[in-house]
């Protein structure tokens, strides 16, 4: 390289000094030369150049930049993917999923012979008609669905008539394990997966972002023994409809709601209107004397009335043209605790005008009863308030007629005058133990207390006689309501609902009862009333959740005596095992 | 020199490059594995999602309830079924002499462990004669055929000419009692769930037998009604405290299935 470069002076001296007349040549041989050297280290520096670029580029790829290199081009999860979410009850059961499924869909420009394809599809979709399919073809459309989800036999078939513009498209079906269990609650989506009711429509967004299950407060075996018991009771009495609801009074949490009729959501055919609608958080009912709850508690809150003090429910109430008075009358002035005890409304009334129409009013708005009921459905009704709210008003919303609400004010509200007085808003997910539970202070402690003894009188002395369960302290208040209809209150067609708190001695759950226009029967001596219809479905219902939701019996004494002979003869093993076996289901 | 040199590197090239070459493939032909794995768990998964969906549908309250109601006997829990054991009455020390007066009572429970696990009977066996019966031939005579019974089910034809042979000893003359239950059991009861509890019997009637020295009350209940073999073990059953479920279902299921 130095001598190609370098210069060489003594080769040319010796020749330049013989030879001047070859001077000229040499000087442009060297020039040119000189020319080729120049030449060749600019071509020489460019090479080198170009190598320590890539020399450098190698070093910066393998071992600079390397590693950050892409493993390969499936690094995505192989977790399912699910458009919609699915809904599972608070043990994590399933109540909504949505399955793979292949819908037909055809572009018939591209489809040669229009009349064979329809003739082929039909035959192997028999419920499909071939000349009205033909008339779909033929016409200008460039889309069409033939058939949602298919089975795969089907789809093999079609895919075997190898017919030109025929298309499958993957798409999903939204299907309910439980069919009608709890229809109401989990709601149904429509043929495009959109939800239309209940959860589904409520959280339609958050169940196509989310991918882990929606999880609700609802306790499937709850339910399935509240619907059981109010379909029984429904068929024995030949009502209308039906609704109900357990509740967790301490965190507001819903384990069951009911609504009879109900309706299939994996058939869309069954989902009629009358069928659709949530009796529980939709309709709004006068609820009757279950509202007495509601106004001795806001009597004894607000000190107008104390225990002992006495009204006169001998003489009927005149007021303009109504009359208020009582279906058994007593002859005798009645304590407050007589009044909740045989359902009286002339002293209801009485206790009313005593409290006042704006104490009345505020204490209501605490409960949540004038304004329409929080919870997660899209099924929710205005309470109808009286507006302007005048004395008569107070004194038959004393009795609860005058204001109707939805069975779900009635739970929140009472579970309210039973839990201690916290005012837990009702929900349908499942409550996160780590989250503070919202509430806000509606009564007294003390009055709280009160209450449950008194709803706890009426079932051992009063009107709730037939929801007694042996073993749990239940509480509870009828209520038998007349319904409001063209020409004023029905005496026939009646509304009986029950509502009752079970343990009363430290209160864990409410149950409600509410029968849509039973008719009396022969087995309950011709009454429709709630003591004769929802008194013993709420029992039978209590009896039975009771053990699976884990609430220890308190025997009472005499059935402690019974226990100890039955423990002694029986079989102990028989029982032990039963125990066993529900706590597996 | 220089050539060695460049031989060494040309072939250091050719091997770098045969290397880089065939791991090339490797991972090509790793990632197209993985990729069928990945799409072989996406089908299970589906499949997985489709199955829960099933199990939920299966699983519904109300169907379980009329299918346990209907096969199993049981109904819901009523709250007089729970107790805590501070409510519970003390042990009587009379009652459980009432009920399984006929037998000893430590004789009777212990084999009745064994019989949930069918090759249990054959330690359980030789604890219980060796001590109490005195001459030393019979003890070997009885349990070797024992155990060859219970686990190969009554097929065993080998077994029946070898105790037969003994009239002396009372156990061999047993031995050949519960085959003849056993096959008449498997002719009148034709579910296989009898052939579990077959093994059964067998273990109770032989240790029962050993401790009374005649032979013949033993054959006479055997031949005469083989019912009795399998009821006897569920009266001591109910008396003892520990039950196994095993033991009364079948039973149950069985005489259900018949109406």
């Amino acid at each position: 390289m130095i001598r190609l470069f370098g210069r060489h002076p003594e080769t040319y001296t010796d020749q330049d000094a013989g030879d001047p007349g070859t001077l000229h040549i040499e000087g442009v041989r060297k020039r040119a030369i000189e020319t080729g050297r120049t030449r060749l280290i600019v071509t020489g520096a460019m090479f080198t150049l170009a190598f320590c670029v890539i020399a450098g580029r190698m070093v910066d790829v393998t071992m600079l930049k390397g590693v950050s290199a892409k493993p390969s081009y499936q690094t995505r999860s192989t977790d399912l993917e699910i458009d919609r979410a699915d809904i599972v009850d608070r043990n994590g059961v399933l109540l909504a999923t949505s399955l793979p499924s292949v819908s037909l869909y055809a572009h018939p420009r591209e489809i040669v012979d229009k009349a064979e394809a329809a003739e082929k599809v039909a035959r192997v979709l028999p419920d499909i008609n071939a000349a009205e399919l033909r008339t779909k073809l033929q016409g200008d459309r460039a889309f069409l669905y033939l058939r949602r989800n298919l089975t795969p036999k089907q789809e093999y078939a079609i895919n075997a008539l190898g017919i030109p513009g025929l298309y499958f498209e993957k798409t999903e079906k939204r299907v309910y394990p439980q069919s009608e269990l709890a229809a109401h609650v989990v709601g149904l989506t429509d043929l495009d997966n959109k939800g239309i009711a209940g959860i589904e429509k409520t959280f339609e967004n958050e169940l196509m972002a989310r991918r882990d299950p929606l999880r609700l407060s609802i306790d499937i075996r709850v339910q399935t023994i509240l619907r059981n018991e109010l379909a029984k009771t429904v068929a024995d009495f030949h009502a209308i409809g039906a609704t109900g609801m357990v509740m967790d009074v301490t965190t507001g949490e819903l384990l069951a709601l009911v609504s009879l009729p109900d309706y299939n959501p994996n058939n869309l055919a069954s989902a009629t209107p009358v069928a659709m609608f949530n009796r529980a958080t939709l309709g709004v009912y006068e609820m009757g004397s279950t509202f007495k709850l509601f106004n001795t508690a806001a009597a004894l809150d607000a000190g107008t009335a104390t225990l002992t003090s006495t009204y006169d429910v001998m003489h009927r109430i005149k007021v303009a043209r109504f009359e208020i008075y009582d279906y058994h009358p007593e002859n005798h002035p009645l304590t407050v605790a007589e009044i909740l005890k045989v359902s009286s409304n002339i002293g209801s009334a009485r206790m009313a005008l005593d409290l006042g129409v704006e104490n009345q009013k505020a204490f209501l708005t605490r409960v949540g009863l004038t304004r329409p009921a929080a919870v997660e459905l899209p099924e929710i009704g205005a309470p109808l308030v009286p507006n302007p709210w005048r004395e008569i008003n107070s004194m038959t919303i004393s009795y609860g007629h005058g204001m109707a609400v939805s069975p779900l004010h009635m739970m929140t509200g009472v579970s309210a005058l039973v839990n201690g007085g916290i005012f837990h808003p009702a929900t349908l997910l499942k409550h996160d133990p780590d989250q503070p539970i919202p509430g806000q202070r509606v009564l007294k402690p003390e009055t709280s207390k009160v209450m449950r003894d008194l709803m706890r009188m009426v079932v051992t002395e009063g009107t709730g006689g037939k929801a007694a369960v042996p073993g749990y302290e239940v509480g509870g208040k009828t209520g038998t309501a007349e319904k409001n209809g063209a020409g004023g209150y029905h005496h026939k067609s009646l509304l009986s609902s029950f509502i009752a708190t079970f343990p009363t001695s430290n209160p864990r759950y409410l149950v409600l009862a509410m029968i849509d226009e039973p008719q009396g029967t022969k087995e309950s001596y011709g009454f429709a009333t709630a003591g004769w219809t929802a008194a013993p479905a709420v029992g039978r219902v209590i009896a039975e959740i009771g053990p699976l939701l884990g609430i220890v019996p308190t025997p009472e004494l005499s059935d402690r005596e019974k226990d100890k002979a039955r423990v002694a003869t029986d079989a102990s093993g028989k029982s032990h095992r039963e125990v066993t076996f529900a706590k597996a289901e | 020199m220089m050539r060695a040199a460049t031989i060494l590197w040309a072939a250091l090239a050719a091997v770098a490059g045969t290397g880089l070459f065939m791991l090339k493939y490797e991972v090509q032909a790793q990632e197209q594995r993985l990729s069928g794995l990945r799409k072989d768990i996406m089908e299970a998964q589906e499949q997985i999602h489709v199955l829960k969906a099933e199990w939920s549908y299966l699983n519904e309250p109300a169907r379980l309830r009329e299918q346990a109601e209907r096969h199993l006997g049981l109904h819901p829990l009523k709250p007089s079924q729970i107790t805590t054991i501070a409510a519970l009455p003390m042990r009587d020390p009379t009652v459980p002499d009432a009920v399984s007066g006929e037998a000893t009572p430590p004789a009777v429970p212990v084999p009745q462990a064994p019989q949930v696990s069918r090759r249990a009977p054959q330690p359980g066996m030789p604890a219980l004669q060796t001590p109490r019966q005195v001459p030393a031939v019979r003890p070997p005579v009885a349990p070797l055929p024992a155990p060859s019974r219970p686990a190969r089910s009554m097929t065993a034809g080998v077994t029946v000419p070898a105790p037969g042979g003994a009239p002396a000893a009372g156990a061999p003359q047993k031995a050949p009692q519960p085959k003849g239950t056993a096959l008449a059991q498997t002719k009148s009861a034709p579910p296989v769930r009898t052939a579990a509890v077959k093994p059964v019997p067998k273990p109770t009637v032989k240790p029962a037998t050993p401790q009374k020295p005649a032979p013949a009350p033993v054959p006479a209940a055997g031949p005469q009604t083989y019912a009795k073999a399998p009821v006897q073990p569920q009266n001591n059953g109910n008396v003892m405290v520990i039950k196994s479920p095993a033991l009364a279902e079948p039973e149950v299921a069985s005489t259900r299935v018949r109406p």
